[in-house]
C-alpha cells in the first residue's frame, strides 16, 4: 500500500493549522449527523404528537418551531463538544481539534461565540469561508471572531505502527 | 693666680658635667631636681671631691716630662756611644736576663689559676652590673646579620659530608607524622596542584594494563552502588527525546512482538480505514495549500504551521492520545489582537 507515505506525512503535521478539505469533510459529516439526528427527533416526536393529538394540529406554526428547534439543535451540537473536547463527531473522525488562536484549549466562553459567529460564513456568502482555505493560518471569519483556530488532533504516529505491525504479521 | 682658679672652677664644671652625663647615660633621665642643681648656681665645693685638680696638674707634668723625655731618649738611643753602650749593657746583664725570664715563667705558670679563680670569683659580679638589656638594645643586629656573607659560609659547608652524618632513619622515626598531617591544609594544597599537567604527564594506558579489572569488578557491591545513584537526578539531564530519535522505532514495531501487541489491540477494519481517510485528507489540504501558495506567490515555508504553543519550542508532544491541551489563561490572545491575521 502507498498509505506510509501519506502517514507520514499526517505524523509531520501534528499541530498545524487544519487544511480546507479536511474541514469541509468533516463540516459535511456533521451536518449531515446532525441534521439526521434532528430529522429523526422531529419525526418521533410528530409520530408521537400525532398519536396524542390524533392529526388535528396546524403544521405551520410546528415548522416555524421547527426551524427555531434546529438552529438550537445545530449550536447544542456544535457548540458543546467544542467546549467540552474541542471536537465534534465529524472532527473526532477525521482528526481535527478546535483550539484557542495560541493552541491552548478553547474555552466554553470561546466556543459559545464560534457557534453564534458561525453563521457569519453563509451571510457573507462565503467569503467568510477563503480564509480557510487562502489564510495563513487557516481561519475562517468565526474563527477570527471567536480567537480559534483548527488544527490536527489524530494519533498518527499510532496510526504508523498499526500500519507497520499490520505488515509485519503479513509478510 | 686669678686666672688659674677660675680655670680650675671651668675645668671642675665640665668635669662635672661629664659625670653627670655618665650617670644620666648608666641610670636614666635624671630628676628636674638634679638637673637643677648642677646647673651654674651649684658651689663646685661642695658637690665634688677636691683632688681632681691636683690630679690634672700632675697627669699635665707627667705628660709633659714624658714628652721631653722622649724627645732626648730618642736624640740619645740614636747616638754611636748610645748604640755601644746599649750592646754592652745587653751583654753584661745577660745572665740578669735569663734569670728574670724563668722568674716570669714560674709566675705564669702559677699565676694561670690564680687568675682564673678571680676572673671565677668576680664575673657573677661583674655580669650583675652590666645592664645586658641596655648594652642588647644598642646593638643593631640586622647591621650585623646584613654584613654576614651567608653565601660564603654555606659555600664552605660540605652538605654532603653533612648529610652522611644524619641518621634520617632515626630522625623519622622522631616525627609523629600524624601530627605533622594534621596540620597541612590539604584544600590549599590541592589548589595549587595543576592536575591537567599532572595527567598529562601520565600513561593511562600503561596504568590501566596493570590493572586487575576482573579481580576489581568482584570485590564491587553493584547493588549498594546502583543503590546510591540518584535516578531521577540523572535522568533529569538526559534527552530522553534525542536518544528516542536515534531508535529505529518502525523496525521495532515491525520486526518485535511489540508490533503484534499493537496490531491485536488495535486491529479491525475501522481504525485501519479511518486512519486512510485522515491521511488522504491530510493529503489533500497540503495538496490545496501549495497550489494556493503558488498561486498566491507566497512563500509555503514562511507560514505559521500552527499555534505557537503546539509546533513552538513550549509544544507539548502534540496532541497525543491522553495529552491534554494546555489551559488558556487569557480569553483574547495575542493572536487575536494582531491585526495582521
Amino acid at each position: 500500500m502507498s498509505n506510509a507515505v501519506d502517514h507520514d506525512l499526517a505524523i509531520s503535521q501534528q499541530g498545524h493549522y487544519a487544511g480546507a478539505a479536511t474541514r469541509m469533510a468533516a463540516y459535511a459529516i456533521d451536518q449531515a449527523v446532525a441534521t439526521g439526528l434532528y430529522s429523526l427527533g422531529v419525526a418521533v416526536f410528530a409520530w408521537i404528537l400525532t398519536l396524542v393529538t390524533s392529526g388535528n394540529l396546524d403544521p405551520k406554526p410546528i415548522l416555524g418551531f421547527a426551524s427555531v428547534g434546529y438552529l438550537l439543535w445545530l449550536t447544542l451540537y456544535f457548540g458543546y463538544p467544542w467546549a467540552v473536547s474541542g471536537k465534534s463527531f465529524g472532527m473526532a473522525l477525521l482528526g481535527l481539534r478546535v483550539v484557542a488562536a495560541d493552541g491552548s484549549k478553547l474555552l466554553p466562553k470561546k466556543a459559545f461565540l464560534r457557534i453564534v459567529s458561525f453563521p457569519l460564513g453563509f451571510l457573507t456568502l462565503g467569503i467568510g469561508f477563503l480564509g480557510i482555505l487562502f489564510g495563513k493560518e487557516h481561519r475562517a471569519i468565526y474563527d477570527r471572531v471567536a480567537g480559534s483556530a483548527v488544527v490536527y488532533d489524530w494519533d498518527a504516529r499510532s496510526a504508523r505502527w498499526r500500519f507497520l505491525a499490520r505488515h509485519g504479521n503479513e509478510s | 693666680m686669678l686666672l688659674g682658679q677660675n680655670h680650675g672652677v671651668e675645668s671642675r664644671d665640665i668635669r662635672e658635667s661629664e659625670a653627670v652625663n655618665v650617670e644620666s647615660a648608666m641610670v636614666g633621665p635624671a630628676e628636674p631636681e638634679n638637673q637643677q642643681d648642677h646647673g651654674h648656681s651649684v658651689n663646685p665645693e661642695a658637690s665634688s671631691p677636691a683632688g681632681y685638680w691636683g690630679l690634672d696638674a700632675a697627669l699635665g707634668a707627667a705628660a709633659l716630662v714624658g714628652k721631653v723625655g722622649a724627645g732626648v731618649t730618642g736624640a740619645v738611643t740614636s747616638s754611636t756611644p748610645a748604640k755601644f753602650a746599649g750592646s754592652l749593657t745587653q751583654r753584661l746583664v745577660a745572665p740578669l736576663s735569663r734569670y728574670g725570664n724563668d722568674v716570669r715563667s714560674r709566675v705564669a705558670d702559677g699565676a694561670g689559676p690564680a687568675v682564673g679563680d678571680t676572673v671565677r670569683r668576680f664575673t657573677p659580679g661583674v655580669i650583675d652590673a652590666v645592664d645586658l638589656n641596655g648594652v642588647l638594645a644598642g646593638v643593631d643586629v640586622d647591621d650585623i646579620v646584613s654584613r654576614v656573607d651567608v653565601n660564603n659560609i654555606v659555600g664552605r659547608v660540605d652538605l654532603d659530608a653533612l648529610m652522611a652524618r644524619v641518621d634520617v632513619g632515626a630522625l623519622l622515626e622522631r616525627v609523629d607524622l600524624n601530627e605533622l598531617m594534621g596540620r597541612v591544609d590539604l584544600g590549599a594544597l590541592l589548589e595549587r596542584v595543576d592536575l591537567n599537567a599532572l595527567l598529562s604527564n601520565v600513561d593511562l594506558n600503561a596504568l590501566l594494563a596493570n590493572v586487575d579489572l576482573n579481580a576489581l569488578l568482584l570485590n564491587v557491591d553493584l547493588n549498594a552502588l546502583l543503590g546510591g545513584v540518584d535516578m531521577e537526578a540523572l535522568l533529569s539531564n538526559m534527552d530522553i527525546n534525542a536518544v528516542v530519535d536515534q531508535v529505529d522505532i518502525d523496525a521495532l514495531v515491525r520486526n518485535t512482538e511489540l508490533g503484534a501487541i499493537i496490531a491485536q489491540s488495535t486491529s479491525g477494519v475501522a481504525s485501519e480505514a479511518l486512519d486512510v481517510a485522515r491521511s488522504q485528507g491530510v493529503g489533500i489540504d497540503n495538496l490545496l495549500a501549495k497550489l494556493v501558495d503558488r498561486m498566491l506567490r507566497r512563500d509555503s515555508s514562511a507560514l505559521p504551521e500552527g499555534p505557537p504553543l503546539l509546533v513552538g519550542n513550549a509544544a507539548p508532544a502534540a496532541l497525543t492520545v491522553g495529552n491534554p491541551l494546555p489551559e488558556s489563561e487569557s480569553t483574547t490572545s495575542e493572536a487575536d489582537r494582531s491585526p495582521g491575521e
